[in-house]
């Protein structure tokens, strides 16, 4: 019966990082989450994965990518007219 | 990401007044985030750049038809994301499917519970090292689920506008998201697991 609950919460982490979930599940899922030390693991893990995505991928195409593309451009768009 | 819809309708509509600066303006702001995701669904550099390239192409084309309709950032996207698909339907079908390895393994992911990743101290997490790793675990995701996690948690686009750029449901975009995020975890999970094994042995 443990488990079925935990399932029931652990599904519903994503959409809880993504403020998804209503507020009384909210808090029946942060009491749970203070309650049951594996679920805890399981909410930061996720937590964390998601941080590290947002902050894991470099943002910039590099230069020479950058430079071909206006030249491209440039070279495409300057002919006609939008 | 900074919420810039005003400003970009702006440039928008000096490019259509035949402002090309206006254009090479938008073409800086959005390059590098557009060509991250097109690499992050081709996983090729060489091909994602003749998609960047043909991508605005088609949004200088299309500006006079763009009404505003929704935000610049979503069109642009979505463009990005259909040439990129249709890039990947004809040389690489099998990964534009559904796979049913990430529903199978899906159980087990969402149920795996170790300390490793939440005690690895985050400056090891997003070392260069680090971010090889968080790379390989998104790009081993089949696509229709790499581009959800990559257009939400990596390009910041809310659930609305991710469903938008991908045509799909916004039940379908959290259902494909949950699933995503739990693979790439699990991925994580096993490789600072198996360093741990090594990591008592290193001197500091």
């Amino acid at each position: 019966m443990k488990d079925t609950k935990c399932e029931y919460f652990c599904r519903m982490f994503s959409d809880y990082l993504d403020g998804e979930i209503e507020r009384a599940e909210c808090e029946l899922l942060e009491e749970h989450i203070k309650i049951c030390p594996p679920c805890a693991l399981r909410y930061e893990s996720l937590k964390v994965t998601v941080n590290l995505c947002c902050k894991g991928l470099n943002a910039e195409a590099p230069r020479e990518v950058r430079e071909r593309l206006k030249s491209f451009l440039r070279e495409h768009c300057c002919k006609e007219k939008v | 990401m900074i919420k810039s819809v005003d400003e970009d309708r702006q440039y928008v509509a000096r490019t259509v007044a035949g402002d090309y600066r206006a254009f090479e303006d938008l073409v800086d702001k959005y390059q590098g985030r557009v060509y991250r995701h097109i690499r992050k669904m081709v996983n090729d550099s060489g091909q994602a750049e003749d998609i960047l390239q043909e991508t605005f192409l088609n949004a200088y084309r299309g500006m006079g038809d763009f009404a505003g309709a929704s935000a610049f950032s979503t069109w642009l996207f979505r463009i990005a994301t259909n040439n990129a698909l249709m890039y990947l339907r004809k040389a690489r079908p099998e990964t534009v499917e559904f796979n049913d390895d990430i529903r199978n393994d899906h159980h087990s992911s969402l149920w795996a519970e170790s300390p490793e990743l939440v005690n690895t101290p985050l400056e090891k997490l997003l070392s260069m090292e680090g971010r090889k790793k968080i790379e390989e675990a998104i790009e081993s995701l089949p696509v229709p689920y790499r581009s959800v996690l990559v257009l939400r948690d990596v390009e910041g686009f809310s659930l609305q506008e991710v469903a938008e750029i991908v045509d799909a449901s916004v039940a379908a975009v959290k259902s494909r998201l949950h699933r995503a995020r739990n693979a790439v975890k699990d991925k994580l999970l096993d490789y600072y697991a198996d360093n741990e094994l090594y990591a008592s042995g290193v001197p500091s």
